[in-house]
């Protein structure tokens, strides 16, 4: 329940502002966290007027500390853990029990290598998206990964332990033998010893590939998403010595039809391959009837395509320009389910600033042919308005999460086309379309302003 | 707007249909930018007039044109081809001829104005400058409105000092009250008052409610009535909320300000200090060292505090930087007209020196204009004995105005009471006789190399002349004088590499304007190119377009040299991408990372067979979106 109030907290601390503002630059004012404490009425805190230079009103003066008061308040707030929530697991990674000599094989199936953390008893709505459940036997087990266990150990919800070889059996056992002596059963099992905080990071952390590891850009990136609300998992292509599996998602068939209409004309001209004088001009001299016929002659450079099944595929990228992580956004959280997550709302790649640089065509090329299909399609990309908005989302997109020393900054980077946007074939309108567009006010997108400034 | 020729197909030779677009109803402003850059390209179309189904004549009018333009057929292109001059100089190409320029201008967006932003409009902004009604340009909207920002924020400023003025007197308003319970009623009154009241506390009287505070002014008021000593009340505050500038300055910014604004009781010291903490007002602003240099930052507070009130308060800041302008000017010729100076000088009584100099550009530029003139009226040999004249007549003690426009011009000072020396009217009344005469266009326009090379090879609009033949440039020999061009130094070598400057931004601009973008230079926006719809006076321009090479090529991988060395060519850091990412953000636009894949290399005779659409069709574009992620906004 602690959490449910934790999280509260977290969202309605989310400003108002408008999207461009950066919340790092924002001036603090922790007033508005006394008023959560305090509970009072629980109306929504307001930013007010930045102040940028102390002007001697004790009224400022005032302000300022009431806002250093509230937050150390905040700061000194006791945490409770109570015995409804403790949740206790053990490790079993490769510097200490190793999992695969501690437990028996038909306990651990379905596991992947990196399953490491072993939880006593699942407790709190963190287990939601978190965690594998093994199958096969009568006590299901949940195990974790890495990140996750840490995650959960840095927020204060797991007490990780180093075990002993009968902390798991002895844990089995206890419950398969009907909890006969129970009191005293207890304390002749060894139940091991608990891990200590810093323990727990230099057995979870280490470097990519490091089986029972995640690295630190890794973890990084998957606590502050997990921070902000988002339900993360690794994606396919996570195992760094592994080719990535680009092509394994599903396709959907090629099913976009501009209109047949076009198409077939559109070919009709390309094929009637234009000649070109040797050095130009690229419009031969003459008459035309239509701007298109113009533009069409000047078009010489090849454009790009985009294509769900790509006839030639990028190489599969073998570096750190791959999906990490899956996310699914917060408002999706009340139907997720670990079994079945659906479809994710985007997909993460990791690369860490100061080692790597920023991709070349063929990096970027894989990464994205290793994301589904994604065409500018419904309703609010129709039209011959929509052009910005159907070249800036893309044919497939991807989130790039640059890591600098801790800092994170997220880019989309979206497979664009603008070959499939021909503005040219807009000049020509003005004449012949003009009055079926509705005449007088027939501010058609092409001859329009445009939107002026967003 | 449907009802107008927005396409205006010429059809009767190079007359544009002009006529046909004159209406009774005057044009919206949106109209009338419709109709001058109705052609997208310097190119002319020909389309057959529109099928009306319900108005069966209007098929003999296509009929009719049809026939007349396949009997004489008319030719898309201009009769006569703009011209541009080659420049290897500035690396650019020359348009001076004004129909070229207006015709590169208007149907394309192609081109820079050298005097001015991008549209070539330094004439008429010359023009309204000297009084003629021209058109107002963009530069000069862009002035307008950033006085008015000015003002604005001036305006936001003195409201919030007041609004802290206010808090301050307030706040000090309470502290004397409160203080004068610790030391008057104590004191004073205290003893007096304990005979008459026990039940009040006196001696913790900043606790007290202020309903006891009025009791115990009471009672005081009542002791102090039996005591008849002088006491002191709290100070009587001559003080009016602060209406102008002027009164901004005299506020508590400086030591005068204080003592005369405020309190003349020695007040806690603490508040004292904290009123010098913030440099806000706008004599400190002029003090900085852009503008008046022989103004003295000592001397400050006295100086201005004496003399400014004198002057008209309103007058002072806000006009200050419109009062140089036309001062520049009138110097420029050489006289000083009156109600130039009367703005500022009439009521001025003491030594004011005003700046004009370090404008703006355009400014600087006006001062080159006149510069002739000028150093003919400001004491070169020529016109010595008049300023000679004038000058030691100038006592220092005297008061007076100096004006100084910029380093090169002298300073010209005069006598602020006394008219101009007779001598210098006189040139003065010359020149003001032969001002209104032409004024020649200083201006050309400036094609890029990328710009000229696709009006003269993809389009044929253009013929570009080589500075010293005076002949037309083929498009071969251009395409690799362009080439050779674009490195600096100019090289002379013949076999270019396929990633040469020219090669990598040609083929990215080709290929946006092969589509239809108005392709502008990026370089305010740090980026390389601007995506326009239609063109910049229509929107904002949506796109920003950095060009990366990529080397995928198997040829670029095949031995260990080339393999590093395109490596090192494709090598950028996200420091620097973040820098650009930001930038762009910043003013609403998208990035897009535009790949250009080279090709291999080849000889100069296989690129010679080819053709230039050969070598321009073995090069690969694709565009990445990039947008910053903010993952804390997309959670629903």
């Amino acid at each position: 329940m602690a959490d449910a109030d934790e999280d509260a907290a977290l969202r309605s601390s989310q400003p108002q502002a408008n999207e461009d503002t950066d919340l790092g630059d924002e001036f603090q004012d922790f007033r508005f966290l006394a008023a959560l404490t305090a509970k009072s009425g629980g109306q929504l805190p307001k930013r007010g007027e930045k102040d940028f230079e102390p002007h001697g009103t004790k009224h400022q003066d005032g302000i300022l500390a009431a806002s250093r008061e509230a937050m150390h308040d905040v700061l000194s707030y006791t945490r409770v853990h109570t015995s409804r929530q403790y949740n206790r697991a053990f490790y079993y990674g490769a510097e200490g029990l190793h999992r695969d000599d501690a437990i028996r094989e038909d306990w651990r199936q379905d596991l992947e290598d990196d399953h490491i953390v072993l939880v006593e008893s699942a407790r709190g709505p963190h287990f939601k998206t978190m965690g594998k459940t093994t199958t096969g036997k009568r006590y299901p087990g949940l195990w974790l990964l890495p990140e996750e266990a840490l995650y959960l150990v840095e927020r204060g919800n797991l007490d990780l332990w180093w075990p002993t070889r009968s902390s798991y059996t002895g844990m089995v056992d206890e419950e398969e033998s009907d909890k006969q002596e129970k009191p005293d059963n207890q304390e002749e099992v060894d139940e091991g010893f608990p891990m200590s905080f810093q323990a727990a990071y230099s057995m979870l952390i280490g470097q990519d590939g490091e089986k029972g590891k995640v690295s630190l850009e890794r973890y990084t990136v998957y606590a502050h998403l997990k921070r902000m609300g988002y339900a993360v998992s690794r994606a396919p292509d996570w195992d760094l010595s592994q080719p990535g599996k680009s092509q394994s998602h599903q396709e959907e068939l090629f099913s976009e039809s501009p209109s047949i209409f076009s198409w077939l004309f559109g070919r009709f001209f390309t094929e009637q391959a234009i000649e070109h004088a040797v050095y130009g001009p690229l419009v031969k001299p003459g008459m035309y009837r239509s701007y298109n016929s113009i533009y069409r002659q000047v078009a010489v450079i090849p454009r790009h395509k985009p294509s769900p099944n790509p006839s030639a595929p990028a190489p599969v990228a073998d570096d750190s320009y791959r999906v990490a992580f899956l996310l699914w956004k917060p408002s999706r959280l009340p139907t997720f389910a670990k079994s079945n997550p659906g479809l994710p709302d985007f997909r993460v790649a990791i690369t860490d600033a100061r080692s790597t640089h920023i991709p070349s065509l063929t990096q970027i090329t894989s990464l994205l042919e290793s994301t589904p299909w994604d065409p500018p399609k419904g309703k609010e990309f129709e039209g011959p308005g929509k052009i910005n908005q159907r070249l800036k989302h893309g044919w497939r997109n991807v989130v790039l999460a640059v890591i600098d020393q801790g800092v994170i900054s997220y880019l989309r980077l979206g497979e664009s086309a603008l070959g499939e946007e021909k503005l040219y074939e807009r000049f020509d309108g003005g004449s012949n379309l003009g009055p079926k567009r509705g005449g007088g006010a027939g501010r058609g997108r092409g001859r329009g302003r445009g939107r002026g400034r967003r | 707007m449907a009802d107008t020729t927005q396409t205006a197909p010429v059809v009767e030779g190079d007359k544009p249909q002009i006529q046909q677009a004159i209406q009774p109803r005057p044009l919206s402003k949106f109209q009338q930018l419709n109709k001058l850059y109705a052609l997208p390209a310097p190119l002319r179309t020909f389309p057959l007039p529109t099928f009306v189904p319900h108005n069966p004549l209007s098929l003999f009018h296509i009929l009719y044109v049809w026939v007349s333009q396949t009997v004489k057929p008319q030719i898309s292109r201009f009769d006569h081809l703009y011209e541009g001059l080659f420049s290897p100089e500035t690396r650019s190409v020359h348009v001076t001829d004004v129909r070229s320029i207006r015709g590169l201008w208007e149907q394309g967006f192609y081109g820079k104005g050298t005097l001015s932003r991008s549209e070539p409009s330094w004439l008429d902004r010359e023009k309204t400058k000297r009084g003629n009604k021209g058109k107002s340009t963009s530069e000069d909207n862009t002035r307008k409105r950033r006085a008015e920002r000015q003002q604005t924020k001036w305006e936001r400023a003195r409201k919030e000092r007041e609004a802290i003025d206010e808090k301050l007197l307030e706040e000090a308003a309470a502290a004397v009250q409160q203080r004068e319970e610790l030391n008057h009623v104590v004191p004073v009154a205290s003893t007096l008052v304990e005979e008459v009241l026990d039940t009040v506390e006196v001696k913790e009287p900043i606790q007290m409610e202020s309903k006891s505070l009025a009791i115990v002014d009471e009672i005081l008021e009542q002791a102090l009535e039996r005591v008849e000593s002088p006491v002191l009340k709290p100070a009587k505050l001559g003080w009016a909320a602060p209406v102008g500038p002027l009164e901004l300055l005299s506020l508590p910014n400086s030591d005068d300000g204080l003592t005369v604004a405020c309190f003349t009781e020695d007040f806690d010291d603490k508040y004292v200090k904290r009123f010098f903490a913030a440099p806000v007002g706008p004599m400190e602003l002029l003090a900085l060292p852009n503008s008046l240099r022989s103004y003295e930052p000592p001397k400050l507070p006295q100086h201005t505090l004496s003399k400014l009130p004198d002057t008209n308060p309103t007058d002072f800041p806000f006009e200050h930087e419109s009062v140089t302008l036309p001062d520049v000017k009138i110097n420029g010729n050489g006289s000083i007209a009156p109600n130039a100076l009367g703005i500022n000088g009439h009521t001025q009584p003491d030594e004011i020196e005003v700046v004009g100099g370090s404008e703006t550009n355009e400014d600087t530029i006006d001062e080159s204009i006149h510069s002739d003139e000028t150093t003919e009226t400001n004491g070169t040999p020529a016109n010595g004995s008049t300023l000679a004249n004038s000058r030691p007549s100038t006592p220092k003690v005297k008061r007076q105005k100096s004006v100084r426009f910029s380093p090169t011009v002298e300073k010209n000072t005069f006598i602020q009471s006394e008219p101009p020396s007779p001598e210098r009217a006189v040139v003065a009344s010359t020149s003001v006789v032969e001002e209104p005469l032409e004024i020649k266009n200083q201006e050309h326009l400036q094609l890029t190399l990328e710009e000229a090379f696709f009006l003269s090879y993809a389009l044929g609009a253009i013929s570009i002349v080589d500075p010293e033949t005076k002949a037309p440039i083929p498009n071969q020999d251009l395409f690799y004088l362009l080439r050779k061009t674009s490195y600096f130094p100019p090289q002379l070598n013949p076999a270019l590499s396929p990633d040469d400057p020219f090669m990598m931004n040609y083929v990215v601009y080709h290929h946006y304007r092969s589509l239809g973008w108005v392709v502008r230079s990026g370089i305010k926006f740090s980026v390389d190119y601007m995506l326009y719809n239609r063109g910049p006076v229509f929107s904002h321009a949506e796109f920003g377009v950095l060009i990366l090479p990529s080397y995928s090529d198997p040829y670029w991988t095949s031995d260990p040299f080339l393999e590093k060395l395109s490596r090192e060519k494709q090598k950028r850091t996200w420091a620097w991408m973040s820098c650009i990412n930001r930038v762009i953000t910043q003013v609403k636009k998208t990035l897009i990372l535009t790949y250009v894949d080279v090709p291999k290399p080849l000889s100069v005779q296989e690129e010679q067979d080819l053709g230039i659409d050969g070598v321009l069709s073995r090069y690969k574009v694709r565009e990445i979106v990039m947008k910053r992620f903010a993952a804390n906004r997309m959670r629903d």
